[in-house]
C-alpha cells in the first residue's frame, strides 16, 4: 500500500486503516498519536471533545499493538481510535452529559456499548460534546460544537461532538444517541454517515436516558462500510437493557456489495405540511434518481403526516425526560440551561392521560408504517429540511417561511424513533454555500443489512464521501 | 373524539407546581405558561386521531415483528 500524508491518513476510511494495522504497515500507537495531535490542534476551534483521554488511549493503543505483534487480532476495530458521546458511562472517566448536574460524575463501570468497543479492540479517544442531557439545547458551561465545514454553523442537534470529530478527522468513528434524530441530524449537518438501528438492537445500558422509549445508540463514520463495521461491534442482545431485543444480529456488512437489483424503494408523496429548503429537496430528488439509475425500483407511498410523529415524539420524550429528572428538577433547577429546564418542566406538566394517548397514537402510526413496509424494502426521504444553521439561531427561514428552529428541525427524523425502524443518514452533496446535504434511508425492523446495502450503493455511485472540510 | 380544552394561566401553573411539588420559583410561572400553551396546542391535535384498537406499548415490541 502507498504511504499517506498525515492528513490523508486522518481522513482515510476506517476499513482501509484497519487493513494497514493488520498488515503491520501502521501501529495503533502512531494512529492514536495522530488523532490526539489533531484534537489538540483543532479542538479549541471546533469544541467537539469535552474530555480527551490521552493517557488511557495511548496505553490502550500500546496494548493492542503488543497483541498484534503476538498475532492476536480482535477484528476490524482492532487499534482504531474512536470517540464516544459524553452521555455514555466510561469507567473511571467523568461522564457529564454536557450538564452542570453531572459535571463531576465518574462512573464505576462502562456502558455496554463502550465495553463492546473495547472488547472489539477500539481505542477510546475521549468523550464528545452534546446538547445538555442530549435534549433541547447547549449548556453554557460546554458551549456549541462548531461545524468543520463552516465554523459559524452548528453541527446539528444533540450528538454534535461525535459527528464533528469524525467529519474533522479527529476520530475514525464515534457513537451518538438518537431520541428524535440526534444521530441522523448531525450526520447530515457534518456530511458523514449516521445510523439509528432498530429500537433495542443496540444496548442503552449505561447511557444517560433522554426518552426511554425513543432512545437509540448509533454509530457515525465517514463511509457506509465503516459505519456497518462499528455497528457490528456494538449491536446484539444485552440483558442489562430492559428494552433490548433478544434477537441475534446479522453481520451488517453482509449485503453491502449486492447492488440494487430487486430493491423496491418507497418515496413519500409530498405532504400538505411539507416545508423544505429547495437545495435540500433537489439533492434528495437527485439521489433518488441516481438510485433508480443504479437499479432500484422507485414507487410512491403515503405516510402519516410527519408533524403528527413530531408531536407524539415531543409529548413522549418530554414526559419521560421529566420523570428521570424529577429529583434534580426539585433540588437543582438553577443548574440546568434555561432551554432544557423549560422542556423538562413542560414534561412535568403533561397529564398522564396525554402521555398514554400519545402512545396510542404512536401505535396507529406504527401500524400505518408496517402496512407501507409490506410493499417496499426501504423508504427514501430527507433527513432535515435545511443544512447546518448559524450558531445561536432560534429561528430558521425555510422556503421563505420563518419557523421555530427545533420545531422545523424535527420534521423527518421522529417518525423512525416513533416506529423504531432502522434509519441512516448519508451525504447527498453540498449547497451553494458549501454546506452538506443528506438523504435518509429507512428500512424494515431488524433489516439493517438492506439499509446499509442501499446506502452503500448510493455512496459508491455518488462519491460525496471523498470531499472533506478544509480546516485552518 | 372531542378535543380537550386546556386553560393554562400563570396562576394555574403556579398552583399545579405547588400541588405536585415541582419546585417552580415565583415569577417563572408566567413564561412557563406561555411555553405550555404552545406545547399543548400541538397535543390537542392528537385527539383527532382515531386510536380505536390501539393500546399503548411503552416498550416497543420489536421482537414480535
Amino acid at each position: 500500500m502507498s504511504t499517506l500524508s498525515n492528513d490523508d491518513l486522518a481522513f482515510a476510511p476506517l476499513a482501509d486503516v484497519s487493513l494497514r494495522l493488520q498488515r503491520r504497515e501502521l501501529t495503533s500507537v502512531a494512529l492514536t498519536r495522530l488523532m490526539l495531535d489533531r484534537i489538540e490542534r483543532f479542538n479549541p476551534l471546533l469544541n467537539c471533545y469535552i474530555t480527551v483521554m490521552t493517557d488511557v488511549a495511548m496505553e490502550q493503543a500500546a496494548r493492542l499493538d503488543r497483541m498484534t505483534e503476538a498475532d492476536v487480532h480482535l477484528g476490524p476495530l482492532h487499534g482504531i481510535p474512536i470517540a464516544v458521546k459524553d452521555n455514555m458511562a466510561t469507567r473511571g472517566v467523568r461522564t457529564t452529559a454536557a450538564s452542570r448536574i453531572l459535571a463531576n460524575w465518574v462512573p464505576d463501570e462502562d456502558a455496554t456499548v463502550v465495553h463492546r468497543l473495547k472488547q472489539a479492540g477500539a481505542v477510546i479517544l475521549g468523550k464528545t460534546n452534546l446538547y445538555e442531557f442530549a435534549f433541547g439545547g447547549v449548556h453554557a458551561d460546554y458551549g456549541e460544537t462548531r461545524n468543520p465545514w463552516n465554523t459559524e454553523r452548528t453541527c446539528g442537534a444533540s450528538s454534535s461532538g461525535p459527528a464533528c470529530a469524525v467529519a474533522a478527522g479527529l476520530a475514525y468513528a464515534s457513537l451518538g444517541t438518537d431520541t428524535g434524530g440526534s444521530v441522523r441530524l448531525p450526520a447530515a449537518a457534518c456530511g458523514i454517515v449516521g445510523l439509528k438501528a432498530t429500537y433495542g438492537v443496540v444496548s442503552r445500558s449505561g447511557v444517560v436516558p433522554a426518552g426511554y422509549s425513543l432512545d437509540h445508540v448509533g454509530p457515525f463514520a465517514r463511509t457506509v462500510r465503516d459505519t456497518a463495521l462499528v455497528q457490528n461491534g456494538i449491536a446484539g442482545p444485552d440483558e442489562r437493557d430492559p428494552a433490548g431485543s433478544a434477537r441475534p444480529v446479522a453481520d451488517a456488512t453482509l449485503a453491502l456489495d449486492r447492488g440494487l437489483r430487486g430493491i423496491v424503494a418507497g418515496v413519500p408523496r409530498v405532504q400538505a405540511s411539507e416545508l423544505i429548503d429547495p437545495q435540500m429537496r433537489a439533492a434528495c430528488d437527485a439521489a433518488i434518481e441516481l438510485l433508480a439509475r443504479e437499479g432500484a425500483q422507485i414507487v410512491n407511498i403515503d405516510l402519516p403526516d410527519h408533524l403528527l410523529s413530531r408531536t407524539v415524539m415531543w409529548a413522549i420524550a418530554a414526559s419521560e425526560l421529566a420523570e428521570s429528572h424529577r429529583e434534580y428538577l426539585r433540588t437543582r433547577p438553577q443548574d440546568y440551561s434555561p432551554t432544557v429546564l423549560g422542556l423538562i418542566r413542560q414534561g412535568a406538566f403533561l397529564p398522564a392521560v396525554e402521555y398514554v394517548h400519545a402512545h396510542r397514537v404512536r401505535q396507529k402510526i406504527i401500524a400505518d408504517y408496517r402496512a407501507v413496509m409490506r410493499g417496499v424494502d426501504v423508504i427514501l426521504m430527507p433527513v432535515v429540511p435545511f443544512p447546518a444553521w448559524p450558531v445561536g439561531a432560534e429561528e430558521v427561514t425555510v422556503a421563505n417561511v420563518k419557523e421555530n428552529l427545533m420545531g422545523s428541525l424535527t420534521r423527518y427524523c421522529p417518525p423512525f424513533n416513533i416506529t423504531g425502524q432502522p434509519a441512516i443518514s448519508v451525504p447527498a452533496g453540498f449547497d451553494t454555500d458549501g454546506l452538506p446535504l443528506a438523504l435518509q434511508i429507512a428500512g424494515r425492523w431488524h433489516d439493517e443489512a438492506t439499509v446499509f446495502r442501499v446506502a452503500h450503493a448510493y455512496e459508491q455511485a455518488a462519491s460525496w464521501w471523498r470531499t472533506r472540510p478544509s480546516l485552518p | 373524539m372531542i378535543e380537550p380544552k386546556f386553560v393554562i394561566t400563570a396562576d394555574s401553573v403556579q398552583r399545579y407546581a405547588e400541588m405536585f411539588d415541582l419546585g417552580l420559583p415565583q415569577g417563572e410561572a408566567a413564561p412557563l405558561a406561555g411555553q405550555l400553551a404552545g406545547g399543548f396546542g400541538g397535543i390537542v391535535a392528537l385527539w383527532d386521531v382515531d386510536v380505536s384498537g390501539a393500546e399503548p406499548s411503552v416498550i416497543l415490541p420489536v421482537d414480535r415483528w
